[in-house]
């Protein structure tokens, strides 16, 4: 059995519910530009807890150093559909 | 008097009543520990005294770091209101630390607990049952964060670490006002 592989706007979606629910940020809040820690507040605990919530359900394990890099809500969306591999 | 204690005067008398450096300090606390019954391995940080009641129920494994505060409890005292009815009862459990683990200040850690290797215990966290390798671990009663490597990873490319570890204590204390710019 495969999982199918989502596609990029579901991808977005999950995201952007996954990081308004941790930073208690407005769905709006959460763009693509928008910056985890510096817009979102969210610290380095819950960005933690938003890699480890997004790998539990897309089955993926994300890379540590690209990671720790991120700065904003879409370079993360980017990163999790380079993983899957997910298409439009 | 334990073996530690005996250390402890000795280093104390050979080096003239003079603090000990806090690596020595550290060795000579391990070494009480021991003695105590702790099963301690190699490298470890030890920075707390409180191991029980039953401290030979404590086994902790190599290049594990345990901040101040922290305390291995390794019975459940609870046990007083069951010796009611059963006078002599005692419920107790090991605890059994992994490798390369950092247990923060002020942590408590229950009876039967697992912690396995490559963990983070955050500070403050109360910690039961069995915790996977390379998870970071927090709270009351602590959950899983994330994973250590990816702690780590994140501790590597925040600004606010910064290389003054092994400095002399001037040194370090002036490189980091510098950094944070303290008065």
């Amino acid at each position: 059995v495969t999982t199918p592989i989502p596609t990029k706007a579901a991808i977005h979606a999950q995201v952007r519910e996954t990081v308004a629910r941790l930073s208690r940020k407005a769905l709006e809040a959460v763009h693509p530009d928008a910056r985890l820690e510096e817009n979102l507040d969210l610290d380095s605990v819950k960005v933690m807890s938003l890699i480890f919530g997004l790998e539990t359900h897309f089955a993926v394990r994300l890379p540590d150093r690209p990671v720790a890099e991120l700065k904003t809500v879409g370079e993360l969306v980017t990163l999790i559909c380079s993983q899957l591999g997910a298409t439009d | 008097m334990g073996i530690g204690r005996l250390l402890s005067r000795a280093w104390k008398a050979l080096s003239g009543g003079r603090p000990a450096d806090w690596r020595e300090k550290n060795r000579l606390h391990i070494e009480k520990l021991r003695a105590r019954g702790v099963r301690i391995g190699q490298g470890c940080f030890i920075f707390t005294d409180e191991f029980s009641t039953e401290p030979y129920l404590v086994e902790i494994g190599d290049r594990v770091a345990i901040s101040g505060g922290t305390t291995f409890l390794t019975h459940d005292g609870a046990a007083f209101l069951l010796r009611q009815r059963r006078p002599n009862a005692q419920h107790l459990g090991r605890i059994v630390v992994g490798n390369d683990v950092a247990i923060g200040q002020n942590c408590t850690i229950l009876a039967g607990t697992r912690i396995g290797s490559s963990c983070v215990i955050g500070a403050g966290s109360v910690v039961r049952g069995t915790i996977p390798d390379g998870m970071v671990v927090m709270g009351n009663p602590c959950q899983v964060v994330g994973r250590t490597s990816l702690y780590l990873e994140m501790m590597d490319v925040n600004p606010d670490t910064i290389d003054t570890f092994s400095m002399k204590p001037e040194e370090r204390e002036a490189a980091i006002r510098r950094h944070f710019a303290a008065p």
